[in-house]
C-alpha cells in the first residue's frame, strides 16, 4: 500500500485491509439489503422478553405467599439477555475484525452512535445489536429522512427514550385511562439527533412534537413498531413555525415532520459537522462547508455525501489531529496481529456467567467506550481530547497485555513497520528495539501515539 | 501513604508552582477534603425531597411522590434517603432547596457543561471550576486532586494536574515496563502529559489491593476515592447516574437515590476520623418538571435541589433544609406554568463551601472559579 492508501485506511477504516487493498469508493457500490435473519432475531426476542415477563407477573400472582417464584424467574430472564449481550458484542466486534468492508463498517458505528442507545435495561440488552443490523446498516446509503425514519420507530429507541409509555392525554386511550405523554423523544431527536441544539426550536415546540409522535409504540405480540391512532393526540400542532396533523391523528403526521427535519438547514449543518469531526478530526471547516452543501443539494443523499468525504482534500491530509475512538482501536489491535482462531472463540464459563473471551466481550467491558451503552442519548464524544485522557489511554494499555499474549510471534520492527506504514515514528522504533521482550515489543506499538491517533 | 519524605516534598513542589505562577496564596497544604458529586440526568428535586409543608404539593402530585419521612416541619426526604437519616440528624447532612444554575433551557448537556463550567455563558471557558481551584491552592502533584471513574469529567478538565483514575486495573507487563512508555512517549505534545498522568494512576492501582470494594460500581468508586483521600488526596470528583426519570420515577429514582444514600455512608464508613474534615457537594443539572408527565415520570425542568455531607457541616449549617426563599408551588409560581422557579444560584453555595474550606477570596470567587456569580451575604455552611 502507498502512504495515501494508508491514510485512507487509518481514517475510515481499521488500519491495514485483510486483502491488502481498501476501496471504499467501491463498498458504496453495494446495494444495501435488509438483513431478514437478523429481522426475525429481534422479533423472536421482542415477543420472547414480553412471554417471559408476562411469566414473571404471573408467577409472582399464583404465588403470592411464595416471593421467591417472581425472583427464580427474573434470575433466568437477566442469565438469557447476559447471553445475548456477550453474544451480540462478541459478534459485534468480530464482524468488524473480520470485515472485508471497513467503511462500511466505520459508518455503521457513527450512526449508530449518533441514534446511540443506553443499553441499561434488559429489553434494550437484547435489542441494542439487532438495532444496528436491522436498523441502521440497511438504511445509511439512502437518504436521511429513511435512517432518521428507521432509527426514531425502533423497537429500540421507542424503548430508550420513553416513547413507549407516551400517550395522547386527549386521545380514546389518554381519556379512558388518564395517561399521557413525555417529552424525552420529542426533545433529543431534535437536539441531537438533526437540527441539533440552537438549530431553531422552544420548549413549545418540543411539546407539540411530543404529541404528535404519541401513538407509535411496539406491539408485543409482533415485535413491531406500529402507530395506534387510539392512542395518538388529535388535534393540528403548530411546530418550528409549521403546523402538523389534524383532527384526526395519522401515520402520516409523525413522518411530515421527519421530512421537514431532515430538509431543515440546520440538519445538514450539524450532520456534516459530525461526520467531519468523526472522521477527519476538528478545524475542518472547508469539509465541513462541502458536506453541508452536498446534502442540501442531493436531499439528504447519504451516499453521495460519502463520496463527497473520501475525495475532499482534507481526508487526504496527514493523519495525527484526531484519536480513535475505543472501539476502533481495539478492532484494529485484533486487526493488526495473526491471532489463532480458537482463541477468538466466545467460550462457555461457569454456570450461571454469561459466555466470554477476554479479548472480545472483555475489552469492551473494560474500555471507557461501552457497546450501546454511551452515558447519554449524545453518544461516544468525537472530541479527540476525550479519548486522550488518562483513564482512557490507562484502560487501553491494560487490554494491550492480554492481547499481544495471543499474536503470533512476529519480528517487532516488521510488525510496527507492516501496522503503522508510513507513520511509523522513528521513536516507536528505537523503543521497541529496546524492549526486554518480544511481547512487550508488540505492545508497545499498540501503545504508540501514531496508533492511537487516526 | 503519607510519610514525612513526601509530605514535605509535596510542599515544597507546591510553594515552588506558586511562586513561579506569582500566585501568593497556595492552600495545597490544607487537610480539608472535598469531594464533588455530580448527578448526571436531572434530579426530581421535589420527589427526592419533597415540600410537604406547601399546600399545593400534594395537588401538584397527589399520587406521584414516593414514601418520605419528615425531617422538619416543611420538608420531608425521599424513602431511599432512610440511610442518610442518621447523618441529617448529627448535622453532617443537608439539602439546599430550588436553586439551579444560570442556565434555562433544558437540555441535560448544555445543562451540565453549566454546572461544571461553573460559568455564567455557555462558551467562556473550556476548563472545569475544580480544576480552577487546584490552579488556585497552588496543587501540583497529580495526587492531589482526582477524577475518579472511567471517562473524564469536564468538572476536573484544565491544565492543573489530576489523577484520573477508574476502578479496575491489571496491570500486566506494564508493571515492571513502564520506563518504556515514557521513552515512548517522550515529547509527545498530547501522550507526555497523558503518561504522566497513567503513571500516577499506575502507583495508586498498585495500592488496589487495600480497598475494601474491588471491582465495579459506585462501592468500588467510593473505596477508591476514599483510600486516596486519606493519603495525599484532597479533591475528588465522581459521577452518579440514572437521574433522568421520564417514566417509572417510582422505581428508577429510588435506585439512584439508594446510590447516593451508599456514596454517602460509605464515604463516611471508610474515610474514618478524615470524614471530620470532609465535605461532600452532590449536585445534578437541573431539576424536572413539578407535574407528572403522562407516563409516571418527570420530564426536563429547571430548579432543583443539592446536597452537603460531611464531618466539617457539624459546625455549621448541617442537619438543614436550607431554603432562603421557597418560590411556593401554585401554577402561577412555577417558571414557565411547569418547573420549580429556582431562586438562588447553586454556584453561590459552592463558591461559599470553596471559601470556608480553603479560604478563597471572594475576588477570585467571583473572577476564576465561578466567573460573574454574586458571592454576596455569605453563609457560613462549615
Amino acid at each position: 500500500m502507498n502512504d495515501a492508501e494508508y491514510t485512507k485506511a487509518f481514517r475510515f477504516g481499521y488500519g491495514i485491509p485483510l486483502n491488502g487493498k481498501f476501496d471504499p469508493m467501491a463498498e458504496l457500490e453495494i446495494l444495501p439489503k435488509r438483513n431478514l435473519e437478523a429481522e426475525s432475531e429481534l422479533v423472536g426476542r421482542i415477543i420472547y422478553l414480553g412471554e417471559q415477563n408476562a411469566l414473571a407477573k404471573e408467577a409472582k400472582m399464583a404465588n403470592a405467599d411464595n416471593p421467591d417464584a417472581k425472583k427464580t424467574k427474573n434470575k433466568e430472564l437477566n442469565q438469557q439477555v447476559q447471553t445475548y449481550h456477550a453474544q451480540d458484542v462478541h459478534n459485534a466486534v468480530m464482524a468488524a475484525v473480520t470485515s472485508d468492508q471497513m467503511f462500511s463498517n466505520r459508518l455503521q458505528a457513527f450512526w449508530a452512535n449518533h441514534f446511540a442507545l443506553g443499553a441499561t435495561n434488559r429489553f434494550l440488552r437484547a435489542t441494542a445489536r439487532l438495532y444496528e443490523a436491522t436498523t441502521i446498516r440497511p438504511n445509511m446509503f439512502g437518504s436521511f429522512y429513511d435512517l432518521l425514519v428507521a432509527a426514531e420507530l425502533s423497537p429500540a429507541m421507542v424503548y430508550y427514550l420513553n416513547l413507549q409509555n407516551s400517550i395522547g392525554p386527549h386521545s380514546k386511550f389518554g381519556n379512558r385511562s388518564k395517561k399521557g405523554f413525555n417529552e424525552n423523544l420529542g426533545r433529543e431527536i431534535l437536539e441531537l439527533h438533526t437540527v441539533g441544539v440552537g438549530g431553531g426550536y422552544i420548549q413549545d415546540d418540543i411539546v407539540a412534537f411530543s404529541k404528535i409522535l404519541t401513538g407509535w409504540h411496539v406491539e408485543k405480540d409482533s415485535g413491531q413498531v406500529v402507530f395506534t391512532p387510539g392512542r395518538a393526540e388529535p388535534g393540528t400542532k403548530s411546530m418550528m413555525g409549521k403546523s402538523f396533523g389534524g383532527a384526526k391523528p395519522q401515520e402520516q403526521d409523525a413522518k411530515d415532520v421527519f421530512r421537514f427535519l431532515a430538509n431543515h438547514s440546520s440538519t445538514a449543518s450539524f450532520i456534516a459537522h459530525k461526520l467531519t469531526a468523526h472522521f477527519v478530526g476538528p478545524n475542518n471547516l472547508d469539509l465541513e462547508k462541502t458536506l453541508e452543501a452536498e446534502f442540501k443539494s442531493s436531499s439528504g443523499n447519504l451516499t453521495a455525501v460519502y463520496k463527497v468525504l473520501l475525495t475532499h482534500p482534507a481526508s487526504a491530509a496527514p493523519l495525527g489531529k484526531n484519536m480513535r475512538n475505543d472501539f476502533v482501536f481495539l478492532v484494529s489491535a485484533l486487526r493488526a496481529g495473526k491471532i489463532n482462531q480458537q482463541a477468538l472463540e466466545l467460550k462457555s464459563r461457569q454456570e450461571d456467567k454469561p459466555p466470554g473471551n477476554p479479548m472480545t466481550v472483555g475489552s469492551m467491558e473494560n474500555l471507557t467506550q461501552k457497546l450501546w451503552a454511551a452515558p447519554s442519548p449524545k453518544g461516544w464524544s468525537d472530541d479527540p481530547s476525550f479519548w486522550l485522557s488518562p483513564s482512557v489511554i490507562g484502560a487501553r494499555l491494560i487490554r494491550i497485555p492480554i492481547i499481544v499474549k495471543h499474536f503470533e510471534d512476529e519480528e517487532p520492527a516488521a510488525f510496527a513497520a507492516r501496522v503503522l506504514g508510513p507513520n511509523l515514528r522513528p521513536q516507536t522504533l528505537s523503543t521497541i528495539k529496546l524492549a526486554s521482550s518480544r511481547q512487550l515489543a508488540l505492545g508497545l506499538v499498540l501503545a504508540s501515539p501514531e496508533f492511537n491517533r487516526s | 501513604m503519607i510519610n514525612r519524605r513526601n509530605f514535605l516534598h509535596a510542599v515544597a513542589a507546591a510553594g515552588a508552582y506558586s511562586a513561579m505562577r506569582g500566585i501568593t496564596f497556595a492552600a495545597a497544604n490544607s487537610d480539608k477534603r472535598l469531594i464533588v458529586i455530580i448527578q448526571r440526568g436531572g434530579m426530581d428535586s421535589l420527589d427526592a425531597v419533597q415540600p410537604i409543608g406547601d399546600p399545593d404539593f400534594a395537588k401538584l402530585r397527589p399520587t406521584g411522590s414516593a414514601r418520605s419521612f419528615a425531617v422538619d416541619n416543611y420538608f420531608a426526604f425521599h424513602e431511599a434517603l432512610t440511610p442518610l437519616k442518621p447523618l441529617f440528624e448529627a448535622k453532617e447532612l443537608s439539602v439546599i432547596h430550588s436553586l439551579s444554575t444560570p442556565y434555562r433551557n433544558r437540555s441535560h448537556f448544555e445543562a451540565q457543561d453549566y454546572l461544571e463550567r461553573g460559568a455564567d455563558a455557555h462558551d467562556t471557558t473550556d476548563t472545569g471550576w475544580v480544576n480552577r481551584l487546584i490552579t488556585l491552592m497552588g496543587g501540583t502533584k497529580f495526587n492531589f486532586a482526582a477524577d475518579v471513574g472511567s471517562g473524564s469529567q469536564l468538572v476536573m478538565r484544565g491544565p492543573a494536574p489530576y489523577l484520573n483514575i477508574g476502578t479496575n486495573n491489571e496491570l500486566g507487563f506494564w508493571s515492571d515496563s513502564t520506563q518504556f512508555l515514557e521513552m515512548l512517549y517522550n515529547g509527545d505534545k498530547d501522550f507526555a502529559p497523558v503518561m504522566a498522568g497513567v503513571q500516577a494512576n499506575m502507583q495508586q492501582s498498585m495500592m488496589a489491593e487495600d480497598d475494601q470494594h474491588p471491582g465495579k460500581g459506585i462501592e468500588a468508586t467510593c473505596s477508591l476515592t476514599a483510600r486516596m483521600m486519606k493519603e495525599e488526596c484532597r479533591i475528588a470528583s465522581f459521577s452518579i447516574y440514572g437521574w433522568d426519570t421520564h417514566d417509572n420515577q417510582e422505581t428508577r429514582l429510588g435506585k439512584s437515590l439508594e446510590a447516593l444514600s451508599t456514596a454517602i455512608t460509605q464515604l463516611k464508613q471508610e474515610l474514618g476520623p478524615v470524614w471530620a474534615n470532609t465535605l461532600v457537594i452532590a449536585a445534578s443539572e437541573f431539576g424536572r418538571t413539578a407535574h407528572f408527565n403522562g407516563t409516571g415520570g418527570t420530564d426536563h425542568g429547571t430548579g432543583g435541589a443539592a446536597f452537603l455531607a460531611g464531618g466539617l457541616l457539624a459546625n455549621g449549617e448541617g442537619g438543614k433544609v436550607i431554603n432562603k426563599k421557597w418560590p411556593g408551588l401554585s401554577h402561577d409560581k412555577l417558571l414557565e406554568a411547569r418547573d420549580l422557579m429556582p431562586t438562588d444560584d447553586v454556584r453561590r453555595y459552592m463558591g461559599w463551601a470553596l471559601a470556608d474550606l480553603y479560604g478563597i477570596s471572594p475576588g477570585d470567587l467571583s473572577s476564576k472559579i465561578f466567573p460573574g456569580v454574586d458571592v454576596g451575604s455569605k453563609l457560613k455552611l462549615i
